[in-house]
């Protein structure tokens, strides 16, 4: 290699390693965050582009097999309306019980939200991340939850003044304390899969899971609030050790096409750490 | 001057349309990548200095829209450059078979990089399962990317820079 070659690549290998140093520390951060608005809003005008399109090209694909779907709905929904009055009447009671109680808790509808649209997501296959339009300018922090109509999405890992990255639950390195809403209420976490699958793990062996119980978040570890619906079971296993019940659960949430999430921006965990073990000298 | 005025919005558009339109072609965990294949396209047909800067600002653009450290791209993409033009300066870019062997040399450095940035950070990654359906995806949808975008990429070139022409 002749000299001034060899000096570029050196200068800029060099600068590369700086560059990585200086992000994982930290101090690119209120860079990052400025560089990111002229991205976030050509990700904005391409993803609704995008996303506007596949949603036309599906709706035509699936034209034909609509009106039998209807159909099915319709009977449906007349099942439903009844249960729904049902609930209504045990949900009347329930309000009724908490308030003699006097109970303290979290309930859905104290949540406030920020309705968004998904503008991306992350180019690294393995990295299961969206990315979304509202930022810190719309309220949204570092850790909120995303959820949809559907059930929990994931929560915010990097946010900036008018995006944020969120984390979802189907990624490898994410994992959420869940119950089962069957009679014994089993717990166990539900992490995510390099494939996208959930999976339901560390459930007590004699747990009584089956195909389509609902999963929930059981908010034990204040990542994200309670009850919030995971999905449904699909399938049961044991796990590789044999010293827990395991299951593959089903999102109604199609993470592939997301288009709008929630991301709500006044969930505030409650500070376990008064009940932390002081560190030993 | 020009090239600057052309190059920063072709792969600050090209990043855009990594994260916004190729992720809806998925498939695995696999998707093209349109800064890497422009990033080699532009590196075959151009001196190693003329064509690292892009590497970089390529590089810089992917991740601001990533989970990965500021750098990490642009180290992987300056890596697989120097390595390119050390070995294909002796063949020369004019075999067919140049473009699809660097696209898939610098995809799988890209990914080797990537990994190794994301694993410092605390994630794990079971390595089979990753190759399956990260690597192999990408390398078919790269591979199939370079040679329309090798042809464009000289198109553009052309423009920016014409052959210069004299009287004998």
């Amino acid at each position: 290699m002749q000299s001034p070659r060899s000096f570029t690549v050196v200068m800029t290998l060099g600068l590369c390693i700086i560059l990585i140093l200086l992000s994982l520390v930290g101090t690119l951060a209120p860079a990052e965050g400025i560089l990111r608005i002229p991205l976030t809003a050509l990700e904005g005008i391409f993803g609704g582009a995008t996303t506007d399109f596949t949603i036309f090209a599906e709706e035509m694909a699936e034209f034909r097999s609509l009106r039998l779907r209807n159909r099915e709905l319709e009977k449906a929904l007349a099942q439903y309306q009844s249960e729904l009055a049902d609930l209504r009447a045990f949900r009347s009671d329930y309000d009724r019980l908490v308030e003699l109680s006097n109970y303290v808790g979290q309930k859905g509808s104290d949540w406030r939200y920020v309705t968004t649209d998904v503008i991306g997501r992350d180019v690294n296959g393995v990295v299961r991340t969206i990315h979304i339009a509202a930022g810190t300018r719309n309220g949204v922090q570092v850790g909120d939850p995303v959820v949809t109509e559907l059930g929990l999405v994931g929560r915010v890992v990097d946010v900036s003044a008018t995006g944020a990255e969120v984390l979802l639950i189907t990624d490898v390195n994410s994992s959420v304390t869940a119950r089962v809403q069957n009679e014994t209420r089993e717990s166990g976490l539900v992490r995510g899969s390099i494939s996208g699958d959930l999976i339901l793990d560390f459930v007590n062996i004699n747990g009584q899971l089956a195909e389509n119980q609902q999963v929930f978040t059981s908010g034990e570890t204040q990542a994200f609030p309670p009850n919030i619906l995971v999905g449904q079971i699909s399938s049961v296993g044991i796990s590789p050790n044999s010293l827990f019940k395991q299951a593959t659960v089903q999102s109604l949430v199609d993470f592939e096409n997301l288009d709008i999430v929630l991301v709500i921006t006044n969930f505030e965990p409650v500070d376990l750490q008064i009940f932390e073990e002081p560190e030993q000298p | 001057m020009t090239i600057y005025a052309v190059g920063i919005p072709l792969f600050m558009i090209a990043a855009v349309i990594d994260s916004s339109v190729f992720s809806h072609l998925r498939y695995l965990n696999g998707q093209p990548s349109l800064v890497l294949v422009l990033v080699v396209a532009w590196g075959l047909l151009n001196e190693l200095p003329d064509s690292l800067p892009w590497a970089f600002i390529g590089g810089l653009f992917v991740d601001l829209l990533s989970v990965t450290p500021t750098g990490t791209s642009s180290l992987a993409y300056v890596l697989a450059l120097t390595i390119l033009a050390f070995y294909v300066g002796q063949i020369g870019w004019r075999n067919i078979l140049i473009p699809p062997l660097a696209v898939i040399f610098t995809t799988v450095l890209y990914q080797v990089v990537v990994l190794t940035m994301l694993i410092v950070q605390g994630n794990s990654f079971p390595v089979f399962r990753t190759i399956l359906t990260w690597t192999i995806p990408s390398l078919v949808f790269n591979t199939l990317l370079i040679l329309p975008m090798f042809r464009l990429m000289g198109r553009i070139l052309d423009f920016l820079r014409p052959p210069k022409v004299g009287l004998v």
